[in-house]
């Protein structure tokens, strides 16, 4: 299967998950799980990353977490986005058109 | 807990038993086993043995070397602390700690190999520097002030100035921009050429030249806006023939030097700011950085000097006598061919040596020192630490003295040896390899 460069995904990670959280709080497999199905299998965010984002982006008050009461099968840990993550957010996604509209300019563009 | 769930609580009990329990750490630890169970639960519903079922989970755990970087690895202090092992490379001191390439306090990473932090003050990592907490940031995208910078990184620039300068009669040159990231390569000419490309055209902005006596030449940076920030980039093209000394000074910003052929004596001042040379054949080699990393990689000198205040050296495959210091940061120099000089404040030392040519000196205060050389290298060799262990793991050595923190003998039989390699630090640990 063809799969997307990890090169060009890594800068965007933190924009990926908080576009999830955004619409509702979730852990850690829902989240990778959710990104796996958005993309039909050719993004496979590895826990490693997750996690690594999930404690970065705490760390920066973007998002927030908290452990649910499961009743069926182990507790689970889960983030919010806070305030300041849909600030993040809308920043991201407005530099991300940004970048977008002009890497497509120069690659594309022939003088 | 069903079947499943057991196994991965078992098979990642094992693999974080290096690491010190705290409440951060099992909360990682029980997310990462929900997460994993749910997995492999998920393949066996679609057929596979749990076996296999759980191999496939493990697999997603991916490259864990970055997030773990949090989580303190101690238990191999608590050893030294007991059994002062030898080969042990940690340092401890209270909170702080010296690992290899890493310098911690706590949990905090203060320096490795890639970054120095001190907290919001100074962050220098992969090549950018940010100090204020963003307020000052220099990177590859240049140099802003203030944290509004959106919209800068993709500033249109514009070639609006070339300066041409015969250099026949000039040996002693002097470049100097404050602000502006700096890329020196080979001029194709006999001339010294200097590209400036700006975001914004006015002749105030040129660079100016003076001559000093009758060998000097002087070039400065023209005027620069104090409210509208303009964006630059300065290309500066040396001829190859120029054979005498030629010393650029950057305050705030990058030096790149790329595919240069220079007999010149070339000094570089970078202040605040990343300094990068690639492919580069350079007569005597002087670089400076205050606060910056410095990264080299195919660099050809007869001699050359890396001084870094606080900023990571790296360097790969590097040819010629070298005088190494750095204040904060780690060093790691790998396939050299050479010798030299190695003085490391807080950071460690890692050299490897492809061939050596010279006496091989280091020493350091807090940080581990790791010196590979080739297997049949006949020299006569000296390790001494304060507090750290000393180890020597080449085959055939002669001890004339051995204990742990100090060790001294000749490698391979050597009688009468042309070079010596003297290791000494004061809290780290040495080992010659």
């Amino acid at each position: 299967m063809k799969s997307i460069s990890k090169d060009i995904i890594r800068g965007n990670t933190e924009m990926i998950i908080l576009s999830i959280l955004n619409q509702g709080d979730s852990y850690g497999y829902q989240v990778s799980k959710t990104v796996q199905e958005l993309t039909d299998g050719q993004y496979e965010l590895n826990e490693a990353t997750l996690y690594t984002v999930f404690r970065r982006l705490e760390k920066n008050d973007a998002i927030q977490s908290y452990w649910g009461d499961e009743s069926l099968g182990s507790r689970r840990k889960y983030y919010k986005i806070t305030q300041k993550g849909i600030e993040q957010l809308d920043a991201n996604l407005i530099e991300w058109d940004y970048a977008k509209k002009i890497i497509d300019q120069i690659i594309k563009g022939r003088l | 807990m069903n079947a499943i769930e057991t196994k991965i609580r078992t098979r990642i009990d094992k693999m974080f038993v290096n690491y010190t329990p705290s409440d951060d750490l099992t909360e990682l630890k029980e997310e990462l086993i929900a997460d994993l169970t749910e997995i492999a639960i998920d393949k066996q519903n679609e057929g596979l043995e749990e076996a296999e079922a759980i191999d496939e989970s493990f697999k997603r755990l991916g490259d864990m070397d970055e997030l773990m970087e949090e989580f303190q690895k101690v238990t191999q202090d608590e050893k030294e602390e007991k059994t002062h092992d030898v080969d042990d490379s940690i340092v401890k001191i209270g909170k702080f700690a010296i690992k290899d390439d890493k310098i911690t306090y706590g949990d905090k990473v203060i320096a490795d190999e890639d970054k120095v932090d001190l907290g919001s003050f100074l962050k220098i990592e992969n090549g950018s520097v940010d100090m204020g907490d963003g307020f000052f940031r220099v990177d590859d995208d240049g140099v802003s002030l203030g944290r509004d910078n959106t919209g800068n990184i993709f500033t249109n620039m514009d070639l609006v100035n070339s300066a041409k300068f015969d250099l026949e009669k000039i040996d002693d040159l002097v470049i100097n921009y404050s602000n502006d990231p700096v890329y020196i390569r080979q001029s194709a000419t006999d001339e010294l050429i200097i590209n400036e490309y700006m975001s914004r055209d006015n002749p105030r902005y040129y660079l100016r030249s003076t001559e000093i006596g009758d060998n000097q030449l002087y070039i400065k940076q023209g005027d620069r806006p104090i409210m509208w920030y303009v964006k630059t980039k300065i290309e500066i093209r040396i001829p190859a023939n120029y054979a005498h000394k030629f010393s650029l000074m950057n305050k705030n910003g990058h030096v790149w030097i790329d595919n240069l052929n220079s007999k010149s004596e070339l000094s570089i001042t970078a202040s605040n700011g990343a300094t990068k040379i690639e492919n580069a054949e350079i007569d005597k080699l002087n670089v400076f950085c205050a606060n910056g990393s410095m990264k080299l990689n195919r660099v050809a000198t007869k001699e050359a000097k890396l001084i870094s205040n606080n900023g990571a050296i790296v360097v790969d495959r590097i040819k010629g006598d070298l005088e190494v210091r750095s204040k904060n940061g780690s060093m790691k120099i790998s396939n050299i061919t050479g010798s030299g000089e190695f003085k490391n404040n807080n950071g460690s030392i890692k050299l490897d040596f492809e061939e050596v040519l010279g006496n091989i000196t280091t020493s350091s205060n807090n940080g581990s020192t790791k010196v590979s050389v080739p297997k049949d290298l006949e020299a006569e060799f000296v390790l001494q630490s304060k507090i750290g262990g000393v180890s020597n793991k080449m085959d055939f050595v002669n001890y004339k003295y051995q204990s742990r923190s100090f060790t001294q003998g000749f490698l391979n039989n050597a009688t009468d040896p042309k070079y010596t390699i003297n290791c000494k630090s004061n809290h780290g640990s040495i080992k010659l390899q």
